[in-house]
C-alpha cells in the first residue's frame, strides 16, 4: 500500500517537474525561447500554408463564371419537386375525418401558393404560349405562372384542397435548371396505383415551353 | 555453487529413486509435473546427478534389475514400457491452429476495425428498426471492415504458418531400430520399445537409441556433434574415466551416432529423460524474446490506435454536444477510426520483411522468422562460433619451419599462392616426407574437381597435408605409387607417430627411405642429424634450440605442430627382399635425420576478417565463444580480427611489463579471453563487468551450454544479440537470443529449427551482409510509415470539418479504404526496395529502447507539416468540383442538415439551381472520388519526399529505384479503374470525374 503510494507520489512529482522544471527553466520539457521559436515556426509555417491556400482558392474561384456554372453535367434533368411536402419519403397519410392530420398539408400548399398568386405576379412578363422564351439580356425577365393556371388546384374555390373530400390536390413543381430548353412538349405524366383516376391540371401535365430556360439566378428574377 | 552455475543443462535424473517408485507415486509425481512446470527451466539448470557411470556392472544390473547377459524379461520390460512410456521425445503443447488463426484476427489494429463494423452494423440495424428504407450504407462498410481485417488476418496467419515447429527435427533424429537382448535372446526391436534396463548392442552406423552406459566396447567411437556441436570422433569404453556424465567414456547418448567398432550397454534412461529430451524440453521451455521489430510495431500500432480513439471519442462528444444524433455521432466515430488505421500497413510490412528476406535469401542467409529481417539489423552483440563460422572448417597448413627458418604457407580457400622458398634441398625431402608418410587418398572419380574441393578419405590433419603436396608437388597419387609403400605403422596414441618404408622411385637406387611423422618432441628424440639446406648435419645443441624455439612460436599461434623425419636403410643390411615385419620392428627408428616442421590451423575463412571489420565500423561487437584450447581461440581471433592488431588482453600486458597479472590495471585491456573454467567460477555480475568493459572478447573451451549464460549477459547489457550455432546443444541459446542464426552445413535440424536464420554458406561474412540488409529495412521502413501516416491527416480533416463546419461529406469512409487498400500499398511497398542512403554501416546499431520505428519527430513531421498540407490540397480540389457545378464553397456552409435530407428535393446552389437528393448524393460522390484523386495525386509527391531522410533527393537518384516508378504507375492506374470503371458500383461511391 505505502510503495503504491510513494509511486503514485513520485509519479506526481514527474508530472510537476515535467510541468515547470525550475532547474532547467523548462515548462512543458521546453524553455522559454525554444517555446517561442516552436511557435514562431508554427506561425510562420501554418501562416504561409493559410496565405497559400487562400491564394489558390482565391485563383480557383476566379476561374467561375458569376452567371452560369462551370459544369451543368451533374444536373442534366430537372427534378420533381412535391407539395405538400411529404414527411418521409413520399408518402402521405391523413384521414379525412380528422382536419389536424391534414392541416400541415394545407399551410405548406398556401405557403407555396403565395408567391404564384396575381398580385404577386403581376409585375412579371406576358410571354408568348409554345415557344422557348429565349432572352438576350441584359436584363432578363421571368415569365407570370398565376395560380388561376392550376384550376382547381389552385385552391381559391377550395380551401382544404380537396383533402376534406378524400381528393387531396398534390402539387407537383419542376425544379429550375440553368439553360434547359426542351423540345416538344414537356409534360408531367400522373399515374394512379390503382383503379382512382387522377386528374391533371394544366392540361395533360403540358408544361408550356415559355417557362423555359432558365438563366440563373443572378440575371434571372423570378 | 560454482558447478552449479556450470552446468545448466543439468537434468535431475536420478537413477535410484526411479526404481523405488512405486505406481501411486506416479501418479503424484505426473502431478507434480504439471506443478512444477513453470519451474521446469530452474530443474532443468540443476546438476546432472547421473551416477551411472560410476556403478560397476553389478550394481548396475541390480539397479535396473536386469542382467547382462540375459537381458530384461519380456514381462519386465512390459512393465517398464507401462511406467515410463515409449522411448519418444513427446512434441511440445501446441497451440491449436484456429487459436493462431483467431489470435491474428484480433491483433494490431484488427480490434479497432472490428469494433468499427460491429458498430456500423448496430447502426444498420437501429436505423432500420426506425425506418424500414434505412440506407444500406453502413451495411456496406461494416462488411469492408471486416472483409479488411479478414483479409489481412488470413495473410499474417499464412505468413506465420510457414515458421516451423522445433519438435519436427528431434523426432526425426530417432533411430527407427534396436537391437536388444531380452529373454536371453537378440532381437531387434522399435527403437521406441526399448525400456530401462535393455541390454543393447550397437555397432557403427548406428544412431545410439536411448543414452546408456557401455558395459564393453570394441574401438567404438561416437560422433557427439549432435549434442555439443563439435564433430571429433570420441572414443568410447568402458571405463568410467571422468566424474561429468557429459565428459565420461562410459555413456552414449540418446541420438548420436556410433561411428564406428561395436559396443554393448544397458539403458539408462529413455525418451524425455534422456539428456537430449531434457535439451529439446529444455529449448521449447526457454521463450523466444519478442523481436524488436514486433515491440516497434507495436508501440507503432499503441501510438495510432490512442491518437484515432482519442480523436474518435473526442469528436464524438463534440458531435453529441452540437446535437448530432448519438446514430449520426457513432458514423462519424467509425470514420474518424477508419480514417486514422492505416489498414494497410501491417500487410506492408509483412511484405517488405518478406521481399527482404529473399533478398538475404540470395546472398545465403534463410530467414525463418520474417521479423528476425530487422532484428539482424539492430544488433549490437554477435556472439559467432569458431569452427566453420569465423574459419573453414578444415585443417590447413598454415607454417613450415626448416632450414631454420620459418616459412608461412597460404591459408585461404584455393591455397594457389604458395610463395614459400621452394628451392632448397631440403624442402624436396620435407615434400617427400609430406607425400608419402600419410594414408589419406582422394575419393576416386574427381579428376575435374579442383583440390580443394575433392572429397578425401582420411583424417582431418591428413586430408590438409594431402592436398597441400597436391597442390605443391602435383600428382601425389603418381608419386605414391613410384615410391612404393613396403610397410607402415599408423599413428597411435602410445606412439606419438607414424611411420611407413618406401621403395625410392629411382629403379637403381636400392635403398629403402623410412619417413616419419609425428608430435615433434618426439620425432626429435628419434632423430640424431638434422637437414640444413638439403645437408646432413648432426643435431647439435644450437639446432635443437632453434628447433624448440620454432616449435613453442608455432604453438603460441594455436597451430597443430608436427615433425617430419626421414632415414634412407642402408642397402647392404636392407636389401631388396628384406621383410619389414611392423609388429617386431625389425628396422630402424631412432637415429633418423630431421627434416622439418610443419604447423597446421583451421584457417579463417578469408572473408571474414574484412566482415569483422565491418561489423566493428558498424558498432556491432564480435564476441568469439568456442571449445577450443585458448591458444588456439586467441589466435584465431587475432588473425580474423576479433581481436584487433593493437589490443592487449591483461596476460599480454603482464608478459610484456614483465609483471604478475594482478598487477596489470585491467582498464588497459581492450581484449580478454576467458575460458569456460573461469566462467563457470563467476558470478552474473562479474560476467556483466567483463562483457561492459572490454571491447574484444574471446570465450574459449567453453562447453556450448555456457553461451546460454553469454547470452544472457549480453541481454542484461540491454543489447540485441545474435548467437550462431550447430550443435543441439546450441538450441537454447539459439532460442534465447534475439536472433539465433543456424549453421546451414555443419548445423543439426534442431539448431536450425530454434533459429530465426539459417546461414547457407556457414560463413560469417553472410551475417555482415544480413545486418547491412537489416538496417536498410529498417530505415525504409520508417519511410513507409512516414509515407502511410501523411495521408491519415487528409482523411481525417473531411469528417472533422464534416462535423464542425457542416460542409458536404469530403470523402467517404469506403473511399478512404481504397486508398489505404488500393492505391497506397504498391508504392509503399516500393519504398523496400529504396537503397541505402548513407552508408548505413558506419553509424552505430539503434539503441532498442531509445531508436524508435515511430518517434514525435516522424509523427510531427507526417501529421502536422505534410499531411497538413495534403488536406489543405484536397480541399482544395473538393471545393472546386462543387464551386465548378455551382456551390460556391461559401454556399456550402452548414449546408450537411438540407444536404443529407432524403426528402429536400429542391436544394438550391448559388446560382439558383434546384437539386434533387439523388443529383446532390451523384455530387457528394464526385467529391468523393476528387478528393480522393487529390489525396492519391499527392501520395505521389509523398512518395517522392520520402524516398529520402538526410541525403537530398538527387544524391539518391530519382530513377534509381525503379519499383518506386511501377508504384506510382499502380497508383494512377488503380485511380483511374476505381473512377472510370467501377462508378457504377453503388457501394464503392465513385463516380466519373472529367
Amino acid at each position: 500500500m505505502t510503495k503504491g503510494e510513494k509511486s503514485f507520489n513520485d509519479s506526481l512529482a514527474e508530472w510537476k517537474l515535467f510541468l515547470y522544471n525550475p532547474t532547467t527553466r523548462k515548462f512543458l520539457g521546453r524553455t522559454a525561447k525554444s517555446w517561442g521559436l516552436i511557435l514562431l515556426f508554427y506561425l510562420v509555417c501554418d501562416g504561409f500554408l493559410a496565405a497559400f491556400f487562400s491564394f489558390t482558392m482565391w485563383a480557383m474561384l476566379q476561374t467561375l463564371n458569376d452567371e452560369v456554372p462551370k459544369y451543368r453535367d451533374q444536373i442534366p434533368g430537372p427534378g420533381l419537386l412535391v407539395f405538400p411536402k411529404p414527411v418521409t419519403a413520399l408518402e402521405y397519410t391523413f384521414s379525412v375525418s380528422d382536419p389536424s392530420s391534414y392541416e400541415g398539408c394545407i399551410k405548406d400548399l398556401k405557403k407555396f401558393l403565395k408567391s404564384y398568386s396575381l398580385e404577386e405576379q403581376k409585375n412579371l412578363t406576358n410571354c408568348t404560349d409554345g415557344v422557348l422564351f429565349e432572352q438576350k439580356g441584359p436584363v432578363y425577365v421571368a415569365c407570370r405562372f398565376a395560380d388561376f393556371l392550376l384550376q382547381a388546384c389552385s385552391g381559391r374555390n377550395d380551401p382544404d384542397f380537396g383533402y376534406s373530400q378524400r381528393q387531396p390536390y398534390i402539387l407537383v413543381e419542376i425544379n429550375r435548371i440553368i439553360g434547359l430548353n426542351p423540345e416538344g412538349s414537356p409534360r408531367i405524366d400522373c399515374i394512379s396505383k390503382d383503379e382512382n383516376t387522377v386528374s391533371t391540371y394544366l392540361t395533360h401535365g403540358i408544361i408550356d415551353l415559355k417557362y423555359f430556360p432558365y438563366y440563373g439566378k443572378k440575371l434571372h428574377v423570378s | 555453487m560454482s558447478r552449479k552455475t556450470l552446468e545448466i543443462y543439468s537434468v535431475e535424473l536420478d537413477g535410484t529413486k526411479d526404481t523405488k517408485q512405486t505406481d501411486q507415486e506416479d501418479d503424484k509425481k505426473y502431478n507434480d509435473l504439471d506443478l512444477k512446470k513453470s519451474h521446469q527451466k530452474e530443474e532443468l539448470k540443476r546438476e546432472l546427478d547421473l551416477d551411472d557411470h560410476k556403478l560397476t556392472s553389478e550394481e548396475l544390473e541390480q539397479k535396473y534389475g536386469t542382467n547382462i547377459i540375459t537381458g530384461l524379461s519380456s514381462a519386465r520390460a512390459a512393465e517398464h514400457l507401462a511406467r515410463d512410456g515409449p522411448n519418444t521425445l513427446s512434441p511440445p503443447k501446441q497451440t491449436p491452429e484456429i487459436i493462431k488463426f483467431l489470435k491474428q484476427m484480433v491483433g494490431g489494429f484488427s480490434i479497432l476495425l472490428w469494433i468499427g463494423a460491429v458498430l456500423c452494423w448496430i447502426a444498420y440495424g437501429i436505423q432500420y428498426v426506425n425506418d424500414k428504407s434505412a440506407s444500406l450504407d453502413s451495411v456496406y462498410l461494416g462488411v469492408v471492415l471486416a472483409l479488411v481485417v479478414i483479409l489481412t488476418g488470413i495473410f499474417a496467419y499464412y505468413q506465420e504458418a510457414k515458421s516451423t515447429n522445433i519438435m519436427a527435427s528431434f523426432s526425426k533424429m530417432i533411430p527407427q531400430e534396436a537391437l536388444v537382448i531380452r529373454d536371453s535372446e537378440k532381437k531387434v526391436i522399435p527403437a521406441e520399445q526399448l525400456v530401462v534396463g535393455d541390454i543393447v548392442e550397437i555397432k557403427g552406423g548406428d544412431q545410439i537409441p536411448a543414452d546408456i552406459r557401455l558395459l564393453s566396447s570394441q574401438g567404438c567411437k561416437v560422433d557427439n556433434s549432435s549434442l555439443t556441436g563439435e564433430s571429433e570422433p570420441q572414443p568410447r569404453s568402458a571405463e568410467f574415466t571422468h566424474e561429468n556424465p557429459l565428459e565420461t567414456k562410459n555413456i552414449g547418448f540418446y541420438s548420436t551416432t556410433c561411428l564406428e567398432g561395436t559396443a554393448t550397454g544397458v539403458v539408462i534412461n529413455t525418451g524425455d529423460r534422456t539428456v537430449i529430451g531434457r535439451i529439446a524440453s529444455l529449448a521449447s521451455g526457454v521463450g523466444s524474446e519478442k523481436t524488436p521489430i514486433a515491440t516497434e510495431i507495436e508501440h507503432f500500432v499503441h501510438i495510432v490506435a490512442g491518437v484515432a480513439v482519442s480523436v474518435g471519442l473526442l469528436f464524438f462528444i463534440i458531435a453529441v454536444s452540437l446535437k448530432y444524433q448519438v446514430l449520426d455521432s457513432i458514423i462519424f466515430l467509425i470514420g474518424i477510426i477508419v480514417a486514422n488505421v492505416p489498414e494497410g500497413l501491417l500487410a506492408t510490412v509483412t511484405v517488405t520483411l518478406s521481399l527482404t528476406a529473399k533478398r538475404m535469401a540470395k546472398k545465403n542467409c534463410l530467414v525463418k522468422n520474417l521479423e528476425a529481417v530487422e532484428t539482424l539489423g539492430s544488433t549490437s552483440i554477435i556472439c559467432s562460433d569458431k569452427t566453420g563460422t569465423l574459419t573453414q572448417n578444415r585443417m590447413a597448413v598454415a607454417h613450415l619451419w626448416f632450414d631454420n627458418q620459418i616459412f608461412m604457407a597460404d591459408t585461404s580457400e584455393n591455397q594457389l599462392n604458395q610463395a614459400f622458398d621452394q628451392s632448397s634441398g631440403t624442402w624436396a625431402s620435407l615434400s617427400k616426407i609430406i607425400a608419402l608418410c600419410n594414408r589419406a587418398e582422394f575419393r576416386p572419380g574427381q579428376e575435374n574437381i579442383p583440390i580443394m574441393k575433392k572429397v578425401v578419405v582420411g583424417d582431418a590433419s591428413e586430408t590438409a597435408l594431402l592436398k597441400f603436396s597436391e597442390v605443391i608437388l602435383g600428382d601425389v597419387m603418381e608419386i605414391r605409387k613410384r615410391n612404393r609403400k613396403v610397410a607402415e605403422i599408423p599413428f597411435n596414441s602410445t606412439n606419438k607417430f607414424q611411420l611407413s618404408i618406401h621403395e625410392t622411385e629411382d629403379p637403381e637406387d636400392k635403398h629403402f627411405l623410412v619417413v616419419m611423422k609425428g608430435a615433434p618432441e618426439r620425432i626429435l628424440e628419434r632423430c640424431s642429424t638434422i637437414m640444413i639446406n638439403g645437408q646432413e648435419q648432426p643435431l647439435g645443441k644450437s639446432n635443437a634450440t632453434a628447433f624448440h624455439t620454432a616449435y613453442m612460436e608455432l604453438g603460441g599461434l594455436g597451430e597443430r605442430v608436427l615433425g617430419f623425419c626421414h632415414l634412407y636403410l642402408p642397402e647392404d643390411e636392407f636389401p631388396e627382399s628384406y621383410p619389414f615385419d611392423v609388429d617386431a620392428m625389425n628396422f630402424p627408428t631412432s637415429n633418423l635425420c630431421f627434416v622439418g616442421l610443419l604447423s597446421m590451423i583451421d584457417p579463417p575463412r578469408s572473408t571474414v576478417p574484412d566482415a569483422v571489420a565491418k561489423c566493428r565500423s558498424a558498432g556491432i561487437k564480435v564476441i568469439m565463444v568456442t571449445g577450443d584450447h585458448p591458444i588456439t581461440a586467441k589466435a584465431v581471433a587475432k588473425s580474423v580480427g576479433v581481436i584487433s592488431a593493437s589490443s592487449e588482453t591483461v596476460e599480454d600486458i603482464a608478459r610484456r611489463c614483465s609483471i604478475a597479472v594482478e598487477q596489470v590495471n585491467k582498464r588497459d585491456a581492450r581484449a580478454a579471453v576467458v575460458t569456460g573454467m573461469e566462467l563457470k567460477d563467476m558470478a552474473p555480475e562479474q560476467l556483466d563487468e567483463i562483457l561492459a568493459n572490454y571491447s574484444e572478447i574471446v570465450f574459449a573451451r567453453t562447453s556450448p551450454q555456457q553461451k546460454l549464460i553469454i547470452v544472457e549477459g549480453c541481454q542484461r547489457q540491454d543489447a540485441v544479440v545474435a548467437v550462431t550455432g550447430d550443435g543441439v546443444n546450441d538450441s537454447p541459446a539459439l532460442k534465447k537470443a534475439d536472433i539465433g542464426i543456424a549453421m546451414g552445413i555443419a548445423g543439426s535440424d534442431a539448431a536450425k529449427n530454434a533459429a530465426d536464420m539459417v546461414l547457407l554458406d556457414d560463413n560469417f561474412a553472410s551475417i555482415v551482409t544480413g545486418v547491412e540488409e537489416g538496417r536498410l529495412i529498417f530505415d525504409n521502413l520508417k519511410k513507409t510509415i512516414a509515407y502511410t501516416l501523411t495521408k491519415n491527416i487528409a482523411e481525417l480533416c473531411p469528417f472533422l470539418i464534416y462535423i464542425i463546419v457542416g460542409l458536404p461529406l469530403p470523402i467517404g469512409t469506403i473511399t478512404l479504404l481504397f486508398i489505404d487498400l488500393g492505391t497506397d500499398i504498391i508504392p509503399s511497398i516500393a519504398l523496400a526496395y529504396e537503397k541505402a542512403e548513407s552508408d548505413i554501416m558506419n553509424r552505430k546499431p539503434r539503441h532498442k529502447k531509445k531508436d524508435r520505428l515511430v518517434n514525435h519527430q516522424l509523427a510531427i513531421y507526417s501529421y502536422l507539416h505534410i499531411g497538413l498540407m495534403q488536406a489543405l490540397g484536397a480541399f482544395l480540389v473538393y471545393f472546386t468540383v462543387y464551386a465548378q457545378q455551382g456551390f460556391w464553397p461559401t454556399s456550402l456552409i452548414n449546408l450537411r442538415v438540407r444536404w443529407e435530407k432524403d426528402e429536400l428535393n429542391d436544394v438550391e446552389d448559388s446560382y439558383g439551381q434546384e437539386w434533387t437528393r439523388y443529383q446532390r448524393k451523384y455530387l457528394e460522390w464526385t467529391g468523393y472520388t476528387a478528393f480522393f484523386v487529390g489525396i492519391m495525386v499527392q501520395q505521389i509527391a509523398d512518395l517522392i519526399i520520402r524516398k529520402t531522410r538526410r541525403n537530398s533527393i538527387f544524391q539518391q537518384g530519382l530513377f534509381r529505384n525503379k519499383v518506386i516508378w511501377v508504384g506510382i504507375a499502380s497508383q494512377i492506374i488503380i485511380a483511374l479503374i476505381l473512377s472510370y470503371g467501377l462508378g457504377s458500383v453503388t457501394a464503392l461511391s465513385f463516380t466519373m470525374l472529367r
